[in-house]
């Protein structure tokens, strides 16, 4: 019975009281590494990084002597915990619908998602309608009403095949293109604050799917053609087309990638990284394992990435090609104190998850053994039969 | 075929922006009479001397071969469409735009630039009734911005079979796919291709602003865009005739099988004609006409027709530059061949001010030949006064000897 009652109280506890993190790397997404440094919390943000040991027995600070500590690694696409009602296909252009209506954050995706060290994910609709709606960023892990970061973030736009169907408006790529147009158009004589007037007056970007190389080059002329701001998903051989979307200001969303993806498309992020076009990563989770997120990046490294810009990729920018660099993405005073202990640097496919933390709240660790709150996630070694 | 792909995407950003001096025995400017043993200068993307003394900016590169012509244009190609041709959830749909289905990576482009030809006219196909606006496009080039002549070209109908195939009248119960509609005829086809353009000229009539398929077959109605017409058999040519007639459009036919049959009333009407492609064997792409004749374009040629030629989506021996011969084989003249796929080309889709012809200030699209044109080999092609096919570093195509 008191065990009982001290788990509850554990529960109930809006933090675990943790006062810094202390390790041996702290990889800032901004600045050099710092070594042995700790990272002080206030109020669930990040205070300040502070070059010393922590304090001797101040059991408010969690130690890692040989830990790797990285921002939250951001999910730049994916569908957790929803996958089946994230397109409502009865027309293509459903620009009003919301992936936030669909969000629940205690399902187990976002727990898988948190324990494979990512803790802010798009959630986006699917690449099924031409204009598919509202795309929700999202926290994969904390206090279930602190979870939501921009309930509508993006609009999500598909130019690819998904979109295109026997039995509906369009049937083509060029069908397509024509009826994006005619919808912007009626937008903006419309006006108001529905999503796609808001997308046609540039208050609110868009994120494009796009698949092969004439999606990419019609989503491109798109965005200048309405002054539009644009950013693409997945484009496997964006990296080929790199300085046409430079110029256009646009980003890439790459991968997932896996063993199985041609080096052709595994060279697509070092390319656009080496023009200047901003890059992030995405697992289209569910469809792939969280941990599809490092071998992404990982991958796109073997391909000729420079590490550390991978590791940015993963982090601050995935954050500023979704607008909240304010609040994710990089370890500097005044943002979420949302932070993952790695045994070693992410990138190594070695290392693993120690901790993570989220909104200063100690919310995983390896191999802990307590009570679990809701939407908690279930340590991995219990989690296998 | 990867190290060949390696080699001509190094050649796009290779030499080229020092300029060139381009020698040959024979220079057909098109727009003179040839010359021989002349000079092209180009800087710049841009040709900027001919004759015999020209020379290129100091540093250029120097190439020379046979004969040079400017680089070839087919006028009614089907390279780089990416899926479907047409947009089937509607049987008219002008606003389309074909330029947002093109491939801009598209194998197609680069077997063309090999044989010479260095710009296209693409249309969507020919499953609507009104399908949409065509686009010219380079098939090389530094950037893809650069490539695009004309984004929103011509708009393309078509007459005949093709739009009505497969359809299925609906007689009862619920149409449960795009097939169930009209046209399912000939007739059906000219009374919505009619039905269109009706309602298009009284909306402009009474002032009302249309939506984008209005405005399109408005700026057709006032003779502001072209209007390309894929038209076979002769009846369907006869038929597109009298529709540009009825409203006033200005029209310009392709497919064109049996146009020699009306050869005197297109030169009356000035109506130009894109004629071909002509196969290299008996097949069955006639079908649809009864009398196909292989002298098609020298009759027209010879009725005084402004005339292309085009390929359409064939290569090899049946490439443009083939297409060039067999007519030529059939009595036309090699003059009016050369004019048929340069500049004549280039003044059906109205861009003669940038292309189609060897002149100072044109667009430095080259070909050079290793002896006469159409019939030796392409040494080296220019667009843009980039070389985007050097036949010295082409190991030919894959398995095969080289050609």
């Amino acid at each position: 019975m008191k065990a009982w009652l001290a788990a509850l109280a554990l529960a109930s506890s809006p933090a675990d009281g943790v006062k810094g993190v202390f390790a041996g790397t702290v990889w800032t997404g901004t600045g050099p590494a710092r070594a042995k440094a700790v990272v002080l919390f206030e109020g669930g943000r990040i205070e300040r990084i502070e070059e010393r040991a922590p304090p001797v027995g101040d059991a408010g600070y969690r130690s890692w002597p040989e830990g790797f500590v990285t921002p939250g690694l951001v999910d730049a696409h994916a569908h957790l915990g929803a996958r089946a009602d994230l397109v409502e296909d009865t027309f293509a252009v459903t620009p009003d619908a919301r992936a936030i209506d669909v969000f629940e954050p205690t399902h187990r995706d976002f727990a898988r998602a948190a324990r494979a060290g990512i803790t802010t994910a798009l959630l986006a609709p699917l690449d099924e309608n031409l204009v598919g709606g509202l795309a929700a960023l999202v926290k994969t892990a904390g206090a279930a009403d602190r979870r939501v970061l921009r309930p509508e973030a993006l609009l999500k736009v598909s130019f690819g095949a998904a979109a295109r169907r026997a039995d509906r408006e369009p049937t083509s790529q060029q069908g397509a293109a024509a009826l994006l147009r005619r919808e912007i158009r009626r937008a903006r004589e419309a006006g108001g604050s529905g999503a796609l007037p808001r997308c046609a007056r540039g208050e609110l970007a868009a994120l494009a799917h796009a698949g092969t190389a004439e999606e990419i080059f019609a989503a491109g002329r798109f965005a200048p053609e309405f002054g539009l701001k644009f950013n693409l998903v997945h484009a496997p051989l964006a990296g080929e087309m790199s300085a046409f979307l430079k110029e256009r200001g646009i980003g890439v969303v790459c991968g997932p990638y896996d063993a199985s993806t041609p080096l052709r498309w595994l060279r697509s992020p070092a390319a656009l990284e080496g023009a200047g076009v901003p890059i992030a990563f995405c697992t289209d989770g569910p469809e792939r394992d969280p941990e599809a997120l490092r071998l992404t990046a990982a991958l796109a490294v073997r391909a000729g990435l420079d590490p550390d810009r991978a590791l940015r990729a993963l982090t601050v920018g995935a954050a500023s090609l979704l607008g909240a660099t304010d609040r994710i993405g990089s370890i500097e005073p005044g943002r979420d104190a949302d932070l993952v202990v790695w045994s070693g640097n992410p990138l190594d496919l070695g290392s693993r998850v120690l901790a993570v933390f989220a909104g200063g709240e100690l919310w995983f660790e390896a191999g802990a053994r307590r009570p679990r709150r809701p939407g908690e996630p279930i340590p991995a070694e219990e989690a296998r039969p | 075929m990867i190290p060949l792909l390696g080699a001509l995407a190094l050649l796009g950003t290779g030499p080229g922006a020092e300029g060139f001096t381009i020698h040959a025995r024979e220079v057909h400017p098109v727009s003179g009479a040839a010359l021989e043993d002349a000079s092209v200068a180009v800087r710049e993307g841009k040709i900027v001397e001919v004759g015999r003394g020209a020379h290129g900016p100091r540093g250029a590169r120097v190439l020379e071969g046979g004969s040079l012509t400017p680089g070839l244009i087919d006028a009614a190609s089907t390279a780089g469409i990416a899926g479907k041709a047409n947009e089937e959830s509607s049987e008219v749909a002008p606003a389309i735009r074909v330029l947002d289905a093109l491939d801009p990576k598209a194998r197609a482009f680069e077997r063309l630039a090999r044989a010479g030809v260095t710009a296209v006219f693409v249309s969507p196909g020919t499953r609507g009734v009104i399908g949409g606006l065509g686009t010219v496009v380079k098939t090389a080039g530094e950037s893809l911005d650069a490539r695009v002549v004309e984004p929103a070209s011509a708009l393309k109908a078509a007459m005949g079979d093709d739009p009505s195939r497969g359809n299925i009248p609906v007689r009862f119960g619920t149409p449960t796919n795009f097939y169930f509609r009209r046209p399912t005829s000939r007739m059906g086809v000219v009374w919505l291709f009619r039905k269109a353009f009706f309602d298009a000229a009284e909306a402009r009539k009474a002032g009302r602003r249309g939506d984008e398929d209005t405005d399109v077959l408005a700026e057709v109605l006032e003779g502001k865009r072209g209007l390309r017409v894929t038209a076979r058999r002769l009846n369907d040519v006869r038929t597109a005739l009298r529709l540009a007639e009825e409203f006033g459009l200005r029209i310009q036919i392709d497919g064109a099988d049996e146009a020699y049959l009306c050869a005197e009333e297109l030169r009356a009407r000035e109506v130009a004609v894109v004629a071909g492609p002509i196969p290299s064997a008996p097949s069955s792409r006639f079908s649809e006409v009864d009398e196909p004749c292989l002298a098609n374009a020298s009759l027209l040629a010879k009725a005084g027709v402004l005339l292309a030629l085009t390929a359409g989506d064939r290569g090899g021996e049946e490439a443009l530059p083939g297409q060039a011969l067999f007519a030529m084989r059939y009595g036309l003249p090699f003059e009016a061949a050369l004019r048929a796929v340069t500049l004549d080309a280039a003044r059906i889709l109205g861009i003669e001010e940038r292309l189609g012809s060897i002149e100072a200030g044109k667009d430095a699209d080259l070909v050079l030949w290793e002896g006469a044109p159409f019939a030796s080999r392409p040494l080296a092609v220019l667009v843009d006064g980039r070389l985007v096919y050097d036949a010295a570093s082409d190991p030919g195509p894959p398995g095969s000897a080289r050609r």
